[in-house]
């Protein structure tokens, strides 16, 4: 089925928001330094696995990404409030 | 059987609009359903067998109900018809649709209708009176006429429109009645609704309602002003309507709002929030429960969330709010402070001034060589980083996240001629920005400092450009931050009383004025560092007139200590 055309507008230009997430990224759990590690074995990735390589070139000597202005997660309103995501229309 | 009948307007979701007829047959009401035409005949006997088990339950006559169109007033007045015919006791008649849930027990309904024997609900006003149709028509949805559908003709919709009012054409009210418009949804005594349908005039009044543009929402309205004993402008059924004018659907997460409303009846409801049917469908009478139904506490969210899809929160830049120039509704999301020249005048400005203020205050934040954040952080809130190539490759994005990551506390930062300029303009056009200049002061570190004669004139003729320049911005009448300019002489010549200017506008509330003043940087011989400059042929002019020789005025010398001797 062909979705309709506004799905790929995902940012309101007019001041307003539009209702948004937030993805997770793997490389902010603690399995990610083994897991960049095992995908270079696999090698099944674009050119060459080149992220994975950097992944866990960077990530070897630092592997926490944990700083002072971090903060915990709490629940999905939190992230609204600091304003990583929107609820937009929703009430 | 008690004294109010049900119509319930169906066009899909059938197993919900089954649980519901069931609910309020139970409570004795009688139940008339219209089903749209569009519905298979399949679909429709299903549903008819199924709730043949029932009492009091009658199926009018099928209408093509589409959107905007005549058919949902012709289903609704003949599906009126059969149930005052049907049902004699029926004393209030309420318009309900498949996706309407009872929200209070039914009894708590009928009793209160019960006590407003000749009262009519249903929303009617005046169009010249209330904005409420979102970029359709209003005044013209009467004095036009519409034969095409909106949703599948739009283009033979449009040009028609536009031929009408190229030829000025317009209808005239039948009988001279005044057009009201509201809520679809009603609920109307049986006196008012057949004085409606036995009206002499009924056939002038149905043609001419059948080429007015949404007439579910003016015929009822405009007519039962003309009949009514007594009208109560609002619906007793909660419906919230969308920026684009749809309507507000409600789930399971709007459970504990939908309660609170206290209101008998709401639409939309989703036809899979299972726990709101579930949770509304068995909701016990308890006489503490009967008070006004008080949709106002739920209007405020409501309203909120339309503010919040269409004006958004200033200053916020994010993957869903990404405003064009112009259009952020505030380009920051709080008030900061812009300081220029101030630590060029003063030693350890900023300490004293984060005191004084009890704002954050940051040094030079656009610095060529890094982000001079408070205390010479690497890193502040946000995880914004102090790097210069970072800060530079978006300089607006930089201003905006330190400003929208800070919320709740003041931020000032240093500026001056020596930092990046890309954001001039912004600052100066934006109303949260407090920006204080004390002109000239660029040369202070330069009088202060070992560098050749030749290399501070070039460079001090390249502040002086640069300064004037920002200076321009500033006085531009398309500037709208506060601004205050002073030259460097003028300046000092009160520095305290300026000072003080510049934080009582930041509003920190400080018991005391201010008592302890910034140690001022000595500026004996400034003058005649000036004068060597105007005669290298470069003549600085931003910071006032210095005298030549002895001291500028207002700064004072220190004067030796009396030496006391004891005897």
């Amino acid at each position: 089925m062909l979705l309709p055309r506004g799905l790929n507008l995902v940012y309101d230009e007019w001041g307003g928001e539009k209702a948004s997430g937030v993805l997770l990224h793997t490389k902010f759990l603690d399995t990610f330094t083994q897991k960049a590690a095992e995908e270079l074995e696999r090698r099944q990735h674009y050119s060459a696995s080149v992220e994975y390589r950097a992944y866990a070139e960077s990530l070897k000597d630092n592997p926490d990404l944990w700083c002072k202005w971090s903060e915990k997660y709490i629940n999905w309103r939190q992230l609204e409030i600091l304003g990583l995501m929107s609820k937009g229309n929703w009430a | 059987m008690s004294g109010v009948g049900i119509i319930m307007l169906v066009h899909t979701a059938f197993e919900r609009a089954e649980q519901v007829a069931r609910h309020w047959n139970a409570a004795g009401c009688p139940v008339v359903i219209h089903v749209d035409e569009a519905v298979s005949r399949k679909a429709f006997a299903t549903f008819k067998t199924k709730l043949s088990d029932l009492q009091d339950i009658r199926f009018s006559n099928r209408h093509r109900c589409e959107w905007g169109t005549w058919g949902i007033v012709a289903a609704t007045q003949e599906a009126s018809e059969q149930m005052l015919e049907n049902f004699p006791d029926v004393r209030h008649v309420y318009l309900a649709s498949g996706s309407c849930l009872p929200l209070r027990p039914v009894e708590e309904l009928i009793d209160y209708l019960a006590e407003r024997p000749n009262t009519d609900f249903i929303e009617s006003a005046t169009t010249a009176d209330v904005p409420w149709t979102v970029g359709g028509l209003d005044e013209e949805r009467f004095t036009l006429r519409f034969p095409f559908s909106w949703k599948r003709h739009r283009i033979l919709f449009d040009g028609y429109v536009k031929l009408q009012r190229r030829l000025r054409f317009s209808r005239k009210m039948p009988n001279g009645i005044t057009p009201h418009m509201g809520s679809q949804w009603w609920c109307l005594t049986r006196q008012t609704l057949s004085s409606i349908l036995e009206d002499p005039d009924r056939k002038l009044y149905d043609r001419y309602f059948k080429r007015v543009w949404i007439p579910d929402e003016s015929y009822f309205q405009t007519l039962a002003r003309q009949r009514s004993q007594k009208i109560e402008s609002r619906s007793l059924t909660l419906s919230k309507f969308d920026f684009q004018g749809k309507p507000h659907i409600f789930y399971d997460d709007h459970l504990q709002l939908l309660r609170r409303s206290d209101c008998f009846v709401a639409r939309k409801i989703w036809p899979h929030a299972n726990r709101l049917y579930e949770v509304f469908l068995s909701v016990k009478d308890s006489p503490a429960n009967r008070t006004e139904p008080n949709p106002g506490k739920i209007d405020r969210i409501f309203a909120k969330a339309v503010d919040r899809r269409t004006r958004g929160r200033p200053g916020l830049y994010m993957h869903s709010r990404f405003p064009n120039h112009g259009w952020e509704n505030g380009t920051t999301s709080g008030q900061y402070s812009v300081l220029q020249g101030f630590s060029d005048l003063f030693e350890e400005f900023e300490p004293w001034f984060g005191k004084a203020t009890g704002a954050k205050v940051h040094g030079h934040l656009f610095a060529p060589d890094k982000a001079h954040y408070s205390g010479e952080q690497g890193v502040v809130n946000g995880a914004l980083s102090d790097s210069a190539e970072v800060r530079d490759y978006n300089p607006r994005a930089f201003l905006t996240s330190l400003i929208w990551n800070t919320r709740g506390e003041r931020q000032c930062f240093q500026f001056g001629p020596a930092d990046n300029q890309d954001l001039t303009w912004l600052m100066a056009a934006d109303p949260n920005a407090q920006i204080s200049v004390i002109s000239g002061a660029w040369a202070v570190p330069l009088f202060r400092s070992n560098k050749n004669f030749s290399e501070l004139r070039t460079e001090a003729a390249e502040l002086q450009k640069i300064e004037s320049e920002f200076l321009d911005v500033l006085r531009s009448p398309h500037s709208k931050a506060r601004i205050r300019i002073w030259t460097m002489a003028d300046f000092i010549e009160n520095p305290m009383e300026h000072l003080q200017t510049v934080i009582d506008e930041i509003g920190f509330k400080s018991l005391r004025r201010l008592a302890e003043a910034p140690k001022m940087n000595d500026l004996t011989g400034f003058g005649q560092f000036l004068q060597n400059l105007k005669n290298q042929g470069m003549h600085p002019y931003l910071m006032g007139d210095f005298p030549v020789v002895g001291n500028p005025v207002g700064v004072q010398q220190p004067t030796p200590k009396p030496y006391l001797v004891k005897k």
